[in-house]
């Protein structure tokens, strides 16, 4: 393997670790991945109008 | 010619706790099930999806239990808004199981008194027939279907009996309750004006009316709550005239509803004249017995960490030698160079170091499984109770610490149920130190350190002192935030025990499955993406000099001057730098100290093939020879776990369930100045006594 696909491939994955992370961040979470199984999202809370 | 799909009918199963509800919608649903939550509240939403005796397609949401329409908890609201349409989010169910436990028929006719009281067409699953029958109490199905009008089931969910006859019922075209609990004349007609001025589906109109009418919680009757002033103002109104007729608008249809209560039973259900002492209230009074209470706790847990060692074994054997063949595989395979090492000291030796585990958090959620089924997790809350009381925690805490053994964030979640607010956010404080199931990894690698050739029962001991540790830990922290910054008065805890029962292993199992694929998913995002950016942290920068050894180039590493950095706080503890990286590595989650530990190591040792983590550890040496991971140290490092916060998640929640950063600061400085405390006492108090 050439000197620069090693080096593409590395940063490659490093980004995706980072991307992953700001995902989470920036997107408000669709899941704690605490492990607990919630999916508690970031809303408020709804009620229907009577 | 076109076939149209036949239309799928929204059911609803509804009952009081510990009624058999779960174990009816898991061996209806089987896997075609999904978790999630009901948007904006954390109450927990389980809908599948299970066929009827023509092949017709049901979707059964699984409510949360409750005892009545009337709301105390966030779960109940969501159980009663569901029946009433309310949500959005939630189609109003065409028909309604209710389960009824056979031998509570009395308490459990309440709700169904009140289901029928919707509308909405109803079929009674009578559960737990068997240990009716057992406790001498004989019930008339016929008249029994005669006196509620709607169609009863007998069944026994836990052996499978009766779920033929049930989906027979579903069926069936099922008209909506011919009938209900009469309401006193002067109720009936406020009931049916204010009816009138309701916005809601017409046979919703008069459940929703009697509800408003009786509501007793005055903070569900406001404006914001409702969203109508005029509303409000027309229930108060009513309210108002009842009182001066004479009529107390909460208590009278509660009573109407138990004297029809009466008599249904008294037509139905013939109870034995002396009822015989069950073998549940023998059984009661050796576990739930002082002593031989406490006695049969802790050989219950004993039982449960042999079981997580010694039934674990060989899965995590094969799980280690399919990790190292991995990684030797992609040695092989793949050139030499900055990628290679990313995938096998990264990648392979992060992700590797915490599924090895798998089997483990399989077992522990099988027994908690197995002891929530089998009814014995009542009797613990009921042991632990006296001891939480002598501490100042309030007795609903029990639930929510008891959560937290799988994973702080339920726990923390849980305590919703607790009125209380100075009781709540001491048991939000406190929840993180109950042993969650991500410090299981790092406790059994520092146990394999610590003995290799120890026993099962030498590591469960030691597996059980940890859990115990954190328990103490939790408790006298407890007593001391209520002595001094939440101090408030103890109330009493109100506890159903329910009778034993032989446990639902689909149940059982479908829990596991489902803790498995959290563990898995976890595995395969957070703590991959952790691996690969703990792996960079510790491969760059890279050394100008080419002669420079693997050992120095971590050390010169970002990582490494992170844990140089944080050295001299720790050095007190007896850890070096290296364990400093796994120490801040695990910060966003405690697993990750596990591979963390295997990616400083495994880089370290580059041309090495591939060894158990447990081997190069304990053959670490510092520059001096001394072993680095001294029994003290490994001690003193599982201390450590215990006591530290360590997980970003539960921070997160904590900052969201408080509504501020003053108690997630707050809380993460004390444990982590606990986690000092207790690693200190642990490595220097050893020290003076003369042990390593």
């Amino acid at each position: 393997m050439s000197a620069n696909l090693d080096t593409i491939l590395v940063a490659a994955a490093i980004l995706g670790a980072l991307g992953y992370f700001a995902a989470r961040y920036f997107r408000g979470k669709k899941s704690c991945n605490s492990g607990c199984g919630c999916d508690v999202a970031k809303r408020p809370p709804t009620q229907k109008p009577r | 010619m076109t076939a149209t799909a036949p239309q799928v009918r929204h059911v609803a199963i509804a009952g009081n706790p510990n009624c058999g509800k779960t174990t009816i919608f898991n061996a209806l649903t089987g896997l075609r099930q999904r978790t999630g939550n009901y948007p904006g509240v954390t109450v927990e939403k389980k809908v599948g999806r299970f066929h009827g005796t023509h092949g017709e397609p049901f979707d059964l949401l699984d409510l949360p239990g409750s005892y009545s329409l009337q709301v105390r908890s966030p779960d109940e609201a969501v159980a009663r808004d569901v029946l009433l349409g309310r949500r959005d989010d939630t189609p109003r169910p065409d028909v309604i199981i209710c389960v009824v436990d056979a031998s509570n028929i009395e308490r459990n006719l309440y709700l169904v008194a009140q289901l029928l009281e919707l509308g909405i067409p109803v079929v009674v699953a009578l559960n737990m027939i068997d240990v009716a029958e057992q406790a001498g109490t004989v019930i008339d199905l016929a008249v029994l279907r005669e006196k509620l009008g709607v169609p009863v089931v007998p069944m026994i969910a836990t052996k499978g009996t009766g779920f033929v006859e049930l989906k027979q019922a579903l069926s069936q075209p099922i008209p909506p309750p011919p009938h209900c609990a009469p309401m006193p004349e002067d109720i009936e007609f406020e009931v049916l004006v204010l009816a009138d001025k309701l916005k809601v589906r017409a046979d919703a109109a008069r459940s929703e009316a009697l509800l408003l009418l009786t509501i007793s919680d005055r903070a569900h009757l406001t404006e914001a709550a409702l969203g109508d002033a005029a509303l409000v103002e027309a229930a108060a109104g009513a309210r108002e005239r009842l009182r001066a007729a004479g009529v107390d608008p909460v208590a009278a249809p509660v009573e109407a509803r138990y004297a029809w209560i009466q008599g249904v039973c008294d037509a139905a259900v013939r109870k034995a004249d002396q009822p015989a002492l069950s073998l549940s209230d023998k059984l009661d009074g050796w576990l739930t017995h002082p002593i031989f209470g406490w006695a049969a706790f802790l050989g219950v847990m004993v039982l449960m960490f042999v079981a997580i060692f010694w039934v674990a074994q060989v899965p995590m054997d094969l799980i280690d030698g399919a990790t190292s063949s991995v990684a030797d595989w992609v040695k092989s395979r793949v050139p030499d160079g900055d990628f290679q090492s990313l995938l096998s000291d990264g990648v392979v030796t992060g992700v590797g170091g915490v599924v090895i585990f798998l089997p483990q958090i399989l077992i522990l959620f099988f027994f908690l499984g197995l002891l929530e089924d089998t009814g014995y997790m009542a009797r613990a809350a009921f042991i632990m109770d006296r001891v939480m009381a002598r501490v100042g925690l309030h007795g609903k805490s029990f639930i929510p610490l008891l959560s937290s053994f799988a994973c702080a964030i339920p726990g923390i979640m849980a305590t919703r149920t607790i009125e209380n607010r100075k009781d709540r956010l001491v048991t939000i404080l406190v929840a993180p130190l109950m042993s969650c199931s991500a410090r299981l990894p790092v406790y059994s690698l520092m146990i394999a350190v610590l003995i290799p050739i120890a026993s099962v029962w030498q590591k469960a001991g030691i597996m059980l002192a940890m859990y115990l540790v954190g328990l103490v830990a939790a408790f006298v922290m407890a007593w001391l935030f209520k002595k001094t910054l939440l101090k408030s008065e103890t109330p009493m805890l109100l506890l159903e025990l329910p009778p034993y029962r032989w446990p639902s292993f689909q149940t059982v199992l479908l829990r596991m499955w489902e803790r498995g694929l959290i563990f898995l998913r976890r595995a395969g995002t957070v703590i991959l993406a952790l691996s690969i950016v703990l792996w960079a942290l510790l491969t760059f920068p890279k050394p100008a000099d080419p002669d420079t050894t693997p050992a120095q180039a971590i050390a010169q590493s970002y990582g490494g001057r992170m844990g140089h950095a944080i050295e001299p706080l720790i050095k007190p503890l007896g850890y070096d730098w290296k364990i400093g990286i796994g120490l801040i590595g695990s910060f966003a989650a405690r697993e990750v100290f596990v591979g963390t530990m295997g990616i400083v190591y495994n880089i370290e040792d580059a041309d090495d093939t591939s060894e158990p983590l447990r081997d190069t550890m304990r053959n670490e040496k510092h520059a001096s020879g001394r072993p680095v991971f001294t029994p003290l140290v490994c001690l003193g490092l599982m201390v450590f776990y215990v006591l530290a916060m360590q997980c970003v998640s539960t921070i997160a929640i904590v900052r969201r369930e408080t509504n501020s950063w003053r108690w997630p600061i707050f809380q993460t400085a004390y444990m982590t100045a606990l986690a000092w405390l207790g690693a200190f006492v642990v490595y220097q108090g050893g020290r003076l006594l003369g042990f390593q």
